[in-house]
């Protein structure tokens, strides 16, 4: 027999990526152990965003190689890589809005674990909501909307971008908890690519800090969370202010 | 250090993932809201077929037609309401559609009705699916531009092909046996109509169910946001060439009826003019919502009659003046219209 190794669920290999001929990410590399949660800080620029967006295979991949479980997805479009398991939801939300809440919950469907009853527990606004189109919705109810379709899909790797990014703060509160919630009862791997260095390093053990589309720090959230003074010289000025008090 | 601040709340346990589970019942609750307005035209339009068939013999045979027209306008709206496919081209797939029952009527003595429809539905996917790997490939006014370059083609084709189609002169002598070998077409036209009928039914019906279904919902999804549908695994493109092969079988089994119920065929349902038509009825009825497709069909082509007999000589200049009313008056379509009336008649809703 093959070694099947499933310990690592998504693997990046000397990754080099970016828009055309412009290169964002250089040279970056990680592993992601199943069930396995991670936080990705760093300034404004330095390719979170463009990171995940690489992942999906929404960039241009230059070099590297990007892994799912044993396949390798570097030459997959998009679409096969959401059937392979990645699930993506995007800084931007992009609710669909002329489908109901409802509709944009399974529209993209796909058996599993996840069901609407089980998207509806985890945030029973939607369910409040279901009827109502996406054009319809509060910025915090697109965001549980964009978490549960994602999760609906089934995935193995869940893709978060900047999901509180402007929330109100009592509505950030709220989506945490269920973050929280998806973290300690869900097997998924879960990435966030954060602003608020306090949300991101309290949400994960595992913490990787980008800068100029590299990795500057991957290890422990806790080092970073006793250590606020390298946090900020990772992150700037204003990446750690969320932990310096 | 103190911990960040966020608090963890005890939370009770997700349900219990079971991977073997029940599909979730993926039809319940799709396409809620907005059936207010459909329930009020299919009532209105079931009402109207209903009087029509007791009381206007003289409009049976108009009535085919507005029918006919309903299951064209249907094939548009899935494409241009639905998908956000464009076309300026429909009409090929109704005239072909229409030349393949002719054809098969006249050259091959093939005239069992219902098989005549199939075939016109094989024929018009084929070129649907030939075609639209090409039309695809593009959108907006490169889309507009192909389909009418295609369209055009077909229709110079069937100009020049005249020993299969006659040509300008039209395919004339066509035979059509009796439906089930039990229903003669009679020359008031009741036949016909109570045919047309039955066909459109079953076309309302498998429409409605489509887009009511997570394929037809994936169909707006990709209108509105392409890349977000690929991100969640569907395959965009084989999405979108399929509802396009649809689409034509459609409007193929449209121009069939209209073939079978005039037996003849000529050059017009290969003409630019017609695949206009189609578009401005979809328009007119509220793109993106099959009842308005076919209110819009019964609209235009009640205005149509009514107003040719009225002033036969400038008819089409009332047609547009009523239009640009309509269009003024009512942006979302004559559904749109419909559920302005509607939402008037209703007390106001407490959220």
């Amino acid at each position: 027999m093959p070694d099947t190794r499933t310990d690592s669920t998504l693997s990046l290999t000397n990754v080099r990526a970016g828009y055309g001929a412009t290169v964002v990410l250089e040279d970056l590399s990680f592993d992601l152990a199943d069930g396995e949660k991670l936080s990705i800080i760093g300034r404004n620029g330095v390719g979170k965003t463009t990171l995940l967006a690489t992942i999906m295979g929404l960039t241009r991949l230059h070099a590297g190689r990007i892994g799912l479980g044993a396949l390798d997805i570097a030459a997959l479009r998009p679409n096969r890589r959401a059937h392979a398991g990645l699930g993506f939801v995007p800084q931007q939300r992009e609710i669909f809005p002329s489908l109901t809440v409802e509709e944009n919950l399974l529209v993209g469907l796909r058996p599993g674990g996840w069901t609407l009853e089980r998207v509806y527990d985890l945030f029973p606004r939607l369910q409040q909501r279901r009827t109502n189109m996406g054009n319809q919705l509060s910025g915090g109810e697109q965001q549980m909307l964009a978490f549960g379709r994602a999760l609906l899909t089934n995935p193995r790797v869940l893709l978060l971008d900047e999901p509180f990014e402007g929330l109100a703060p009592v509505i950030v509160e709220q989506l945490f908890q269920a973050l929280l919630r998806l973290r300690d009862e869900s097997r998924l791997s879960i990435i966030m690519v954060e602003q608020h260095a306090k949300l991101a390093l309290a949400f994960a053990p595992r913490t990787m800090v980008m800068s100029r589309g590299r990795v500057a720090f991957d290890g422990a959230s806790r080092t970073l969370i006793d250590d606020p003074a390298r946090l900020d010289a990772l992150c700037g000025i204003g990446g750690g202010i969320g932990v310096a008090h | 250090m103190p911990r960040p601040t966020v608090r963890v709340e005890p939370v009770k346990r997700l349900s219990v993932p079971h991977p073997g589970a029940a599909a979730p019942s993926t039809w319940r609750g799709l396409a809620m809201g907005r059936t207010g307005s459909d329930l009020a035209i299919a009532i209105l339009l079931g009402l109207g077929a209903l009087a029509t068939l007791a009381f206007g013999e003289s409009y049976w045979l108009l009535g085919s037609q507005v029918a006919i027209t309903m299951i064209f306008a249907l094939s548009v709206d899935l494409l241009v309401g639905f998908a956000g496919i464009v076309t300026l081209g429909h009409a090929v797939f109704f005239g072909v559609g229409a030349y393949s029952v002719g054809i098969a009527s006249v050259r091959l003595g093939w005239t069992e009705p219902l098989l005549g429809l199939l075939l016109a539905a094989a024929v018009a996917a084929l070129l649907g699916a030939a075609t639209g790997v090409l039309v695809l490939r593009t959108r907006g006014l490169g889309q507009l531009m192909l389909t009418m370059a295609f369209a055009s083609m077909v229709y110079e084709i069937a100009n020049r092909a005249k020993p299969l189609t006659g040509g300008a002169d039209g395919l004339q002598g066509m035979v059509v046996s009796p439906i089930l070998g039990l229903f003669d077409f009679d020359i008031f036209g009741l036949t016909a109509f109570l045919y047309t009928l039955a066909v459109l039914a079953a076309v309302v019906v498998f429409a409605v169910l489509m887009t009511r279904s997570p394929y037809g919902r994936s169909l707006v999804g990709i209108r509105e946001n392409r890349v977000r549908m690929q991100a969640i695994g569907t395959g965009v493109q084989k999405r979108l060439l399929s509802v396009y092969t649809l689409s034509a079988a459609l409007a193929g089994i449209a121009g069939a009826l209209l073939a079978q119920t005039s037996q003849f065929v000529g050059l017009n349902v290969l003409h630019f003019s017609l695949s206009g038509e189609i578009l401005i009825i979809v328009a007119l009825g509220g793109a993106g919502r099959l009842w308005g497709a076919l209110l819009g069909a019964v609209v235009f082509t009640l205005f149509k009659d009514r107003l040719s007999a009225l002033d036969p000589a400038y008819w089409y200049f009332w047609l547009g003046l009523l239009l640009a009313v309509i269009v003024l008056f009512a942006p979302k379509g004559l559904i749109g219209l419909v559920d302005r009336l509607l939402a008037a008649g209703r007390p106001k809703e407490t959220a």
